[in-house]
């Protein structure tokens, strides 16, 4: 009994170090699995959609949590706008955009996006690759906002220069059932099947 | 009853029993304080804030994870080895219990260094995020040799029971020696951090201002303390929902402001600001030290991708601006900066003059504090016509630690109106000459000036025209141009699109707050019953288009940004070029020949290249998603009216009127 009680925890001792390395290695790769799998799973962030916002007598509700919520965070970025910024997205596309504000809108962050047609017929064989160019778009976006500790949920954000094709931009910025994942097969864009 | 007196009891007992009983209370006392100390550090991090809290969260969940598998296996030998004298008790307890004890002496260790990391990241302050590096590094090692401690008390104990003795001795020491190795790294990461990564990244920092790798270091570090920080927000937020992003990123938005990364907002509402930051770092940085002209405001910093946008009224007036010294490092503090502002009215008078100093401290922990400046400066309520103005005024930076690593930012706004404006014309100094060719070319075919006599008083198209240029900075006889082409310049269609005012819905407003801030109602769409706001908005969409050309969001200050803006205002659809139209004119090369310059909204009759021209769409449709196409003329079809750059030029040399 004495023995094998030894044997067991000399055994042990003789393989600390590399029991010991190997946990730290093991709960690295976990956590960093774990993150991955996080961000694959779901969307980052999610604007507020600009185009239901809360109205009150044919004016902007100011007194909505949300909007008081986008005022918050357009303060906070305020400081570092104009921001401009020129992306190759990963379908290789050459992307640049703008972000600012208009003065007298206190709630909003406009952003014009050259290379990005809102009105790409959904026939267009480019039309997912351009779904896909303006997703990349918005999310180097919020890259630039949470890297100055804005919360990209929080905002309201117009992506585009009227009304129509800022209610095509909200459809099109996270994957949907109408507007699923963009995949890459055979060379070309395409919706990932449901 | 003490640990003290307990083991003064032990003394009674006989050897077997004196193992068992020692074993009993070591694990009660270290169960109870190794709780304590968790509780304790977890308390400390949620005072510190929700980025401790938050650092300390991850840390603990590593620490745990990894103290409870480490401690279970303690906890194994632990209980081999005293399993004869608990009657194989230890065998069940004392593998659960020391997993137990891990992972709470992990979590309270590895939370405590990961808090200070996060503090780090959030403040820039390498020195912390080093000593929690260091403390978690010294929490691994001191595990290392607490285990082995353990361990060469099991051998003893497998020799004498007296060496039993010795198992809950080194099991009650391992806390400490753990702590004491934490505590040791963490003090070698503080003087690392601080001595050793400051001075090497302020050298670095210290290259002159214009070489891309100096602001490249730090963005550089920043980016990667951004991913870290990241890291922390993403597994937070998929842990507990917390919301503590926005802190954890504010570490690497200090960084690139320390690096010059600032900008100054400009563009208050019929005023001028012009911002300046100096900075001060631990060498030289120099931040927009700049002139504003009617152009642009002009940067030392060529590595920055921020523009100081020419502000509304710069038409009327011009502001230079220097502060002396323009840069700082930290051991020049204390330093008296002097700013000097001169202020030079154009062609035309302003009246109702006021203006403020805004001058600010950007700590390098982020935080904000207003600085006084003397003496204030006081504008005269009127400036005349090509006078100048000039303010000195100065700021101190304190030899404190609130200037170290710190910018100073200060913006002086002017606020005026434009006396001529009230006579209902755009006024000769409106610097629309500016955004014409020199020689401005005559016209050929202009039919524009026919209808001059639509704008005299009491037409409401040039007043509104006035409040647009003056709330958006755009040029007064730009809009006038563009309401030429939307509205043959009838008072009731909007600048925008020609709309009838209060009946017909706005599409190119894009929301509730948008139509709001500039007066519209809301209702499934923008309405707006103003002329004016409608100018004022038709205004800031040039500027929008000057966005999308790649300009910037500002007015347009050439003839072939107001060409390109006009074309995109109008949707551009309307180019000649590669339809199939007979236009013979110049096509677009940008810059020079610009975007627009073949697009008959815009250019019509502008010189003889532009006399004939064509419409391309004649109509549009709305299809099923509620996208509108335009539908194109077939056969071509002549564009019979002026463009609107025609039109405001027309305008521009008709003079102030009446016009016949």
């Amino acid at each position: 009994m004495t023995f094998s009680l030894n044997k067991i925890q000399n055994t042990f001792i003789r393989h600390k170090f590399f029991l010991l390395a190997g946990l730290v290695i093991l709960i690295l790769s976990i956590a960093i699995v774990a993150q991955q799998a996080i961000r694959r799973a779901k969307p980052r962030y999610t604007p507020p959609p600009s185009s239901q916002q809360p109205v009150s007598n044919g004016k902007l509700d100011t007194t909505a949590p949300e909007v008081q919520l986008s005022k918050n965070a357009l303060d906070l970025i305020k400081p570092k706008l104009p921001h401009n910024q020129t992306i190759t997205t990963s379908t290789g596309t050459k992307v640049s955009y703008l972000a600012f504000v208009k003065t007298p809108d206190l709630y909003e962050l406009h952003v014009a996006i050259i290379g990005i047609d809102f009105t790409t017929l959904k026939e267009d064989p480019k039309f997912p690759l351009t779904v896909q160019d303006f997703r990349d778009t918005a999310s180097s976006l919020y890259d630039f906002l949470t890297s100055n500790g804005v919360n990209p949920s929080a905002l309201y954000i117009i992506w585009a220069d009227n009304f129509q094709n800022q209610k095509t931009a909200e459809s099109w910025l996270n994957p949907s059932a109408e507007f699923p994942k963009v995949v890459k097969q055979n060379g070309k864009y395409i919706f990932e099947k449901q | 009853m003490s640990l003290l007196d307990n083991l003064k009891k032990l003394k009674n007992l006989n050897p077997e029993s004196q193992v068992a009983e020692f074993s009993k209370k070591a694990a009660k006392y270290l169960t109870l304080g190794v709780s304590a100390a968790f509780l304790t550090a977890l308390a400390w991090a949620n005072h510190l804030g929700k980025v401790a809290l938050s650092g300390f969260k991850v840390g603990a969940t590593a620490g745990g994870v990894g103290g409870a598998i480490w401690g279970g296996y303690i906890g194994i030998q632990v209980g081999i080895a005293l399993a004869p004298y608990t009657f194989g008790i230890s065998l069940i307890v004392a593998p659960p219990l020391g997993a137990l004890i891990g992972f709470l002496g992990g979590a309270t260790l590895l939370g405590i260094a990961g808090a200070l990391i996060a503090l780090g990241l959030d403040q820039g302050a390498a020195g912390l995020v080093s000593t929690g590096i260091g403390a978690g590094a010294g929490t691994i090692v001191g595990t290392y040799v607490a285990g082995s401690f353990i361990s060469f008390a099991v051998g003893v104990c497998a020799a004498t029971i007296f060496g039993c003795l010795l198992v809950p001795v080194a099991v009650i020491s391992a806390p400490i020696i753990i702590t004491g190795f934490a505590i040791l790294g963490g003090l070698a990461g503080y003087v690392i951090g601080n001595y050793v990564i400051d001075p090497i990244v302020s050298r670095i920092e210290g290259i002159p201002i214009g070489s891309i790798s100096t602001s490249g270091f730090w963005s550089g570090l920043g980016s990667t303390f951004t991913s870290l920080g990241s890291w922390f927000v993403n597994g937070l937020t998929s842990a507990g929902g917390s919301l503590l992003s926005s802190a954890l990123s504010v570490g690497s938005n200090l960084l690139g402001m320390l690096s010059g990364g600032s900008t100054v907002a400009v563009g208050k509402i019929a005023a001028i600001s012009v911002g300046t930051t100096v900075a001060a770092a631990a060498t030289m940085t120099i931040i927009n030290n700049g002139v504003l002209t009617p152009g642009k405001f002009a940067t030392t910093q060529t590595d920055k991708s921020q523009n100081i946008i020419p502000p509304p009224g710069s038409a009327y007036l011009t502001v230079t601006k220097t502060a002396t010294p323009s840069s700082l490092q930290n051991s020049d503090l204390p330093k008296t900066i002097n700013f000097e502002v001169t202020l030079t009215a154009k062609s035309v008078k302003l009246i109702n003059v006021t203006c403020e100093d805004l001058t600010t401290l950007v700590k390098s922990n982020g935080s904000t504090a207003p600085l006084t400046i003397s003496p204030t400066p006081s504008c005269p309520s009127t400036i005349d016509a090509n006078a100048q103005i000039k303010f000195n005024f100065t700021t101190q930076a304190q030899n404190t630690p609130d200037f170290q690593n710190a910018s100073i930012i200060n913006v002086f706004n002017v606020y005026y109106d434009i006396e001529s404006l009230a006579l209902g014309s755009c006024g000769a100094g409106s610097g629309f000459s500016n955004l014409l060719p020199n020689p401005i070319p005559p016209s050929v075919g202009a039919v524009s000036p026919t209808i001059l006599n639509r704008l005299n008083s009491p037409g409401q198209v040039v007043p509104a025209a006035v409040y647009g240029a003056q709330k958006s900075g755009v040029a007064c006889e730009l809009l006038v141009g563009l309401d030429y082409v939307e509205a043959s310049w009838y008072d009731d269609g909007s600048f925008i699109s020609g709309r009838t005012l209060g009946m017909e819905i706005e599409p190119d407003v894009t929301s509730a707050a948008d139509c709001t801030a500039y007066g519209g109602t809301w209702n499934s769409g923008c309405k707006f019953s103003s002329l004016q706001d409608t100018a004022y908005y038709a205004g800031d969409l040039i500027k929008v288009k000057m966005g999308y050309l790649g300009f910037g969001n500002r007015p347009p200050a050439t003839f072939n940004e107001m060409v390109g803006a006009m074309s995109y205002y109008n949707g551009g659809g309307n180019h000649n070029c590669g339809r199939p139209v007979p236009y013979t004119g110049p096509c677009p090369s940008p810059p020079d020949p610009p975007i627009g310059i073949d697009d008959s909204y815009v250019m019509t009759h502008f010189d003889t290249a532009h006399e004939t021209m064509y419409k391309i769409y004649c109509g549009q449709y709305t299809d099923a998603d509620g996208v509108v196409h335009g539908i194109p003329c077939d056969p071509p079809k002549l564009f019979d009216r002026d463009g609107a750059a025609t039109a405001a030029k027309e305008y521009y040399k008709a003079g102030a009127g009446p016009f016949p």
